[in-house]
């Protein structure tokens, strides 16, 4: 039996305010196997943004561990973290975060120069990706000039170019309008199903997080069986 | 190329345009800065050597003086010529006299020089106006500086009063000396103010009766193969020569205007070098604000897997960048600026209704510059360092950004 790809355990956050601490999350203990999709659902503020920034490592915990592969990462720097995380996992957000000055091509490029040299194999994945999200006519057109879904589909090509085995997605489809929030999903599910990458997907979409292999609720600090 | 080399530059020249508009701005503020501390510079340079090559020429290189008239001067003449670096020697007696023209009194300087052996010395006949040669001076003749000659109108063939101290003496013992009627032969213009101002020159001989000289002469100017080696040569003579005879040298003569000018040209760089302070502020400004702006990216950048000083390898490089461009179009617009610099002064002088004024007042009709390296090494490196600097402070705040923070705001 193969290892999780992800686990936390015993995962507690709390954040200050003048009136004192306001726990957020309490001794979460989860794992997402390779391959496998789990959507996180829970109202806002209940902590999953804040659970996706601590399993991505860019928050730290106050108590418990996160371990990706099966090592627990708040053991090690804190750039030997940022390094890891440019090749162990892909981030998609909400709002795409795409650099405006950089066409699609180089946006979706800038993984692989963050992960160091750039290779002719990276560029050519690059097209390819850009390809299967259907960008391929787009390739040199900047942020400004693309719709919001393309913005998201460019931000899902930059998530998967260094072929990490764990994709995070906040609410990828939250700015979009319904059709295109549903060709998005479906790409998402679709690329990470073809590049065998597990996805940890934040959604308020029940009916989006039906479509992921393990759905869990997230209230009052923990998971809440539904 | 590094990652966050190239997204600095890819900031700076973005895909789709062809440059940003706070690269622009921002370079011409390093640009202006760097150019504007050049051409102080280079003009203070071009004017200062100007002046010194004035007084060397005008005061000779190295004089050799006694504790009062020198009645024999002969070995002395000989002692300097037997020294390689040496030229030419010449005799030379100074002081101070009154004299009429035009019914105008004026208390020139005076100096006597010897028609045959001082051109060598110091090049008078290059300071003669219109056609007057030095061979025209003689016992009855003399010539007037421009100032002088303006301040009495005198002109080439007037004729002028010239009273000695020598009178004084003769009227204590009851005796009468009459002035001595002179025609002035020409007019010289050196260029050099404090000459040209106010006074005269006769030959020695003429001097040495007026001043009761004999045939004594009040020292020796020395021109040297080269000017530079001045001070190891009044050094050497100094070491040959006996009591009360010594050397100087026209820097020691000239000690307390060359410190003048000195301190002209660092006092002027150091109030330009805050032009490229202010650059250096608004670049430093411009780029918080693009930090600020572009919070959220760095979030992402961060997020995605750079590290804090990768981040600010993006902004601090970028000041870099800015520093090197536009310490590079500074220096062109140094020498373009410069280089039309005769025109411009025309252009001034026009302006000011008058042609001839940049000539008549500064004896110049265009600027002298000097480009030393050493001027352009020291404002390039401020102009960099500055830029980079500028850069570092948002820089550090960009590193300084959490990315799940940035990530978060709003």
């Amino acid at each position: 039996m193969s290892s999780p790809v992800l686990q936390t355990t015993n995962l507690t956050k709390a954040y200050a305010s003048p009136e004192g601490p306001i726990p957020v999350l309490s001794g979460v203990d989860m794992a997402v196997m390779p391959g496998e999709s789990v959507s996180i659902r829970g109202e806002s503020g209940s902590g999953k943004t804040t659970l996706l920034y601590l399993i991505s490592a860019l928050e730290s915990p106050d108590h418990g561990q996160v371990m990706w592969t099966g090592e627990s990462i708040f053991e090690k720097s804190s750039n030997w973290r940022a390094r890891r995380r440019c090749t162990f996992m892909g981030l998609v957000f909400q709002a795409y975060y795409l650099i405006p000055e950089l066409d699609a091509y180089e946006n979706v490029l800038m993984a692989a120069r963050l992960k160091g040299k750039l290779t002719a194999a990276d560029r050519q994945r690059a097209k390819e990706l850009l390809d299967r999200v259907g960008l391929s006519a787009r390739m040199t057109h900047t942020p400004g000039k693309l719709s919001g879904g393309e913005r998201q589909r460019v931000a899902l090509a930059r998530a998967l170019l260094n072929q990490p085995p764990l994709v995070l997605a906040d609410e990828p489809t939250g700015n979009l309008d319904e059709h295109t929030g549903e060709d998005v999903m479906e790409l998402l599910l679709e690329l990470c199903r073809d590049e065998g990458a597990s996805l940890f997907l934040v959604t308020h979409n029940p009916d989006f997080a039906t479509r992921t292999d393990r759905q869990l609720f997230l209230h009052g600090g923990g998971f809440e069986q539904r | 190329m590094k990652w966050y080399f190239y997204l600095a530059l890819k900031q700076l020249f973005p895909s789709g345009r062809f440059i940003s508009l706070f690269f622009v701005v921002a370079n011409i503020g390093v640009m202006l800065g760097v150019a504007v501390l050049l051409i102080v510079q280079s003009i203070m340079n071009g004017l200062g050597s100007e002046i010194r090559e004035k007084m060397a020429d005008t005061d000779g290189h190295v004089r050799i003086h006694g504790s009062g008239i020198i009645y024999d001067y002969e070995p002395l003449v000989q002692i300097a010529q037997s020294m390689p670096e040496v030229e030419a020697v010449a005799p030379y007696a100074e002081g101070l006299a009154m004299m009429m023209g035009n019914h105008i009194p004026q208390f020139p300087f005076i100096k006597g020089i010897d028609v045959f052996d001082e051109d060598p010395v110091v090049p008078l006949q290059q300071y003669l106006k219109g056609d007057a040669v030095v061979d025209d001076l003689d016992d009855e003749r003399v010539f007037l500086s421009s100032g002088l000659a303006r301040a009495i109108g005198a002109f080439p063939g007037s004729t002028i009063e010239l009273y000695s101290p020598l009178m004084l003496e003769k009227l204590k013992r009851d005796e009468m000396l009459l002035p001595r009627e002179l025609t002035v032969a020409g007019i010289f213009q050196t260029g050099y103010n404090e000459i040209d101002e106010n006074s005269m020159v006769i030959t020695l001989r003429l001097m040495q009766e007026l001043y009761g000289l004999h045939d004594g002469a009040h020292g020796i100017t020395l021109r040297l193969k080269d000017r530079d080696d001045a001070e190891a040569v009044a050094l050497r003579l100094n070491e040959m020569l006996d009591s009360p005879f010594y050397a100087t040298t026209w820097l020691d003569r000239n000690q307390a205007r060359l410190f003048i000018l000195n301190l002209e040209k660092t006092v002027m760089s150091f109030i330009n070098l805050f032009i490229i302070l202010i650059a250096s502020f608004s670049i430093a400004v411009s780029l918080f604000s693009a930090v600020v702006r572009k919070t959220r990216e760095i979030g992402l950048i961060g997020a995605i897997g750079a590290s804090s000083y990768q981040i600010a390898g993006i902004y601090c490089f970028q000041g870099f960048l800015i520093g090197i461009t536009g310490s590079i179009l500074g220096v062109l617009l140094t020498l373009g600026g410069l280089s039309i610099r005769g025109e411009i002064m025309q252009g001034i002088a026009l302006l000011a209704g008058d042609p001839t004024i940049m000539q008549r007042f500064y004896g110049f009709e265009i600027l002298p510059v000097e480009y030393q390296p050493l001027d352009f090494a020291i404002t390039i490196g401020l102009a960099i360092i500055g830029s980079t600097i500028a850069g570092l402070l948002p820089a550090m705040r960009a590193a300084m950004l959490k990315p799940a923070d940035a990530l978060r705001n709003e």
